[in-house]
């Protein structure tokens, strides 16, 4: 087998430390897609070694069992199981194990054996375990389940080189064997019912076990399997549902009993507890969870979180604004005035340049989310929130993908899958956008700085900051107003209980997240390099064409296409306020949010940021001489409802895998944005 | 208390108790196995928060509601707080 094409799937419960370990395999040597078909991360990376040979390691969500409970569950059962219809199967399996939770680990690591993969255990935590009075006999268990294990402390980067090595090593190695078993009468049946399945089925001998277990294991009507099979087979599953049922097993919990018993034997003598519990942590989760103390330091996490995006960010984004300055100056110094200067200034560097400015406060964002992430705390607040939000009809859950859209909606909807319920699942990612990202915040900053004045209110809060707030505020009702009516009308019905692991809590590993950061900015530069870049060009070509030579620079882009079509879209956008500029800005916006910026930029001549805020200034006044701050309210209000972003757009078709959905999505939130923006300028306009 | 079984929520902050029976719905109750509430496994009873709990199950936290907290059955096998 070429080596360069052995892929290796890591497996694990979640908060094992898969990621972290994942980072430390990899280094660098990653790459984020999408897996075809469904949209969900997907993360590959290759652990290089001296020679050149090279594995690739595919870093799956985290899971509990192959009996999947939710669509990222499902992802992993697919694959591991060879279901998947575009992802081959792993040639291995490096399954990741918490020595905090031995036996849960191994109960995952048992599904595994089962598919006869090639495995290597590795145990993550084992310091923290060491902490915990927790000792585990390695060369006894690996003894005992005929796998190579591996102790790591992953953040640290201990053991990682064992990993590596071992993994290297352990294709060679045979497939360890099923070893857990059922009581004698059911071993009987399910092996009668595995040798149908494999002979008449056709279903592969390494997943016939899972195929028969679960078919025994379900009634047929709640089984999605039922329909894959012909009456042959069904026919002998209830055949021997009423045999095991006379027999008196509880079918459902057997299989899974039947495991932990044959884990706890594993266990005997290989596990040795000397404390039972973290009751030191108790304290903090008193604190951080009881609603009359948690609520107030969730609410100041969050203040402090969007705080520090602004203020830790002005800085590099000044450098970034003097660098285009700069670079624009020394193009004028280098080139003759020329159309094709006009391009690489107006176009290229104002369309773009005046995205990049905001790289900072992106990564800012993300680099904070990873930190709470990391920490544990946001599986905490989901808990803390569960109340608030069931009582609008979302699930405590869903605060995490929400609050993940406040850097990207994209990474948000995603994050859905780990809800379980579908009808929770549709509610928040169609709400999702609305928490207002980070491509909204360039739009925000620059429109409230043009025209909202710098005062102070109630003696200490800024003006500027508190309309900011408010934008996101706004959002957030929105989105529950939305649920409340979505969940008493189109998707109605009762969503599952609160159950959530809360991970150990833990200080950030800085590795995790500047590489997450790191990732996210990428992607941003991509887009400002790509898509920004190319449109930017498009927009400086139809607002600079066709030229005509004796006009002035404000006739030119009057009479050039894009103020030919500004002008014949001009009613359209009149009764929010807006001219033609602003209307073709906002346009633009729906391939890409930040592109209102690039679009004014350009059509403003405008090089730099500073510049821009006063341009912008200096246009709204004069379509609304009295009232600058009306349209530009109309504007901030339209930007944080629209559907602006085919990205957003293309994830939700995917993730609910229905056009009508998305269909509703674009015309509900562009007729709800038209709306309020109108209601908003109006009612403006008489009060003023 | 007495030693008789009864439901997770009715355990003390502080407390621990041994797992007798799981009576959830099917796939509840398979998740609730996969997450270690199977019987005789010693649950700690970490917060009670109105009417949701945390626990504590081999050294891992799982905030639940007491929905579902009401379908584990368990056995107080401790009097006392547990020191450590």
């Amino acid at each position: 087998m070429n080596p360069l094409v052995v892929t290796y799937a890591l497996v694990g419960n979640p908060n094992t430390g898969k990621s972290t370990l994942f980072n430390q395999l990899t280094g660098l040597n990653q790459k984020i897609g999408n897996y075809p078909g469904v949209t969900v991360e997907r993360r590959e990376g290759r652990v290089i070694y001296p020679d050149d040979v090279a594995i690739t390691l595919l870093d799956l969500p985290g899971t509990y069992s192959l009996s999947p409970h939710s669509p990222d569950e499902a992802l992993v059962s697919a694959i591991l199981l060879g279901k998947h219809p575009s992802i081959t199967k792993p040639n291995g399996i490096l399954c990741i194990v918490s020595a905090l939770a031995l036996e849960r680990g191994l109960y995952l690591a048992s599904h595994i054996i089962d598919q006869q993969y090639p495995i290597l255990i590795v145990l993550t935590m084992t310091d923290l375990a060491h902490q915990n009075g927790i000792a585990i006999n390695i060369p006894l268990l690996e003894q005992r389940l005929g796998v190579r294990i591996v102790p790591t402390i992953a953040d640290k980067g201990i053991g990682i080189d064992n990993v590596r090595e071992a993994l290297r090593t352990s294709l060679r190695i045979s497939p360890a064997v099923r070893q857990w078993k059922l009581p004698a009468d059911v071993e009987v049946e399910v092996n009668e019912l595995t040798s149908l399945l494999i002979h008449h089925a056709h279903i592969p001998q390494e997943r016939a076990l899972f195929e028969a277990t679960t078919l025994l294991s379900t009634n047929q009507s709640t089984n999605p399997h039922t329909q894959v099979f012909d009456r042959i087979i069904l026919d002998h599953v209830l055949q021997d549902h009423q045999r095991l049922d006379a027999l008196g097993y509880d079918r459902h919990s057997l299989f899974i009993q039947s495991r932990i018993d044959w884990i706890r034997s594993l266990c005997d003598g290989v596990l040795t507890r000397t404390r039972k519990s973290t009751t030191s942590i108790d304290s903090l989760d008193r604190l951080l969870l009881t609603p009359s103390i948690g609520y107030p330091l969730f609410a100041l996490s969050m203040v402090l979180l969007f705080s520090a995006v602004y203020t830790w960010a002005s800085y590099p984004m000044t450098w970034i604004e003097e660098g285009i300055s700069w670079s624009g100056r020394v193009l004028m110094d280098l080139l003759p005035e020329s159309s094709f200067r006009s391009l690489l200034l107006d176009g290229v560097l104002g369309g773009t340049g005046a995205v990049l400015v905001f790289l900072p406060q992106i990564a800012i964002l993300f680099f904070l989310l990873s930190v709470l992430e990391e920490s544990g705390y946001m599986a905490r607040a989901a808990f803390l929130l569960d109340k608030v939000m069931r009582k609008v009809g979302l699930p405590g859950k869903a605060f995490i993908p929400l609050l993940s859209s406040f850097a990207c909606a994209v990474p948000g909807i995603l994050a859905t899958r780990t809800l379980e319920n579908q009808r929770d699942r549709i509610i928040t990612l169609f709400v999702a956008p609305l928490m207002s990202c980070s491509a909204r915040l360039p739009v925000y900053t620059l429109l409230i700085a043009a025209t909202i004045p710098a005062n102070v209110v109630v003696g200490f809060l800024p003006l500027q900051a508190l309309v900011l707030t408010s934008l996101y505020f706004l959002g957030i009702v929105l989105a529950f107003c939305i649920t409340f009516f979505l969940r008493r009308s189109v998707v109605k019905g009762p969503s599952p209980d609160l159950l959530i692991e809360l991970p150990p809590y833990r200080l950030p590993l800085m590795k995790n997240v500047f590489m997450n950061m790191w990732e996210r900015s990428l992607i941003f530069l991509k887009r400002a390099g790509t898509i920004i870049l190319f449109a930017s060009i498009v927009l400086w070509y139809f607002s600079t064409h066709p030229q005509i030579p004796t006009a002035s620079p404000s006739e030119q882009l009057s009479m050039s296409y894009l103020g030919t079509a500004g002008r014949i879209l001009e009613p359209l956008f009149a009764p929010l306020g807006y001219d033609w500029k602003i209307g073709v800005a906002l346009l633009s916006s729906f391939l890409q949010r930040e592109l209102f910026i690039s679009t004014i930029n350009t059509l403003t001549n405008i090089g730099s940021n500073d510049l821009l805020v006063l341009s912008v200034h200096q246009h709204l006044n004069n379509i609304n001489q009295n009232l600058p701050t009306l349209p530009a309210l109309s504007v901030l209000i339209f930007f944080a409802i629209a559907p602006q972003c085919l990205s957003t757009i293309a994830v939700i078709q995917r993730e609910t895998n229905s056009w009508q959905w998305t269909i509703f999505f674009i015309t509900f939130y562009t007729i709800l944005a038209y709306g309020v923006a109108l209601l908003v300028y109006n009612v403006g306009l008489y009060l003023l | 208390m007495k030693k008789r079984v009864r439901p997770l929520t009715e355990i003390e902050e502080g407390h621990t108790a041994v797992i007798t029976a799981v009576v959830a719905i099917p796939s509840l109750r398979q998740r609730l196995y996969e997450l270690g509430f199977c019987p005789d496994a010693n649950v700690r009873m970490a917060l009670k928060a109105h009417d949701r709990i945390v626990c504590e199950i081999e050294m891992t936290r799982i905030g639940m509601h007491s929905s579902i907290a009401s379908t584990i059955l368990v056995l107080p096998i401790d009097e006392h707080r547990v020191r450590q």
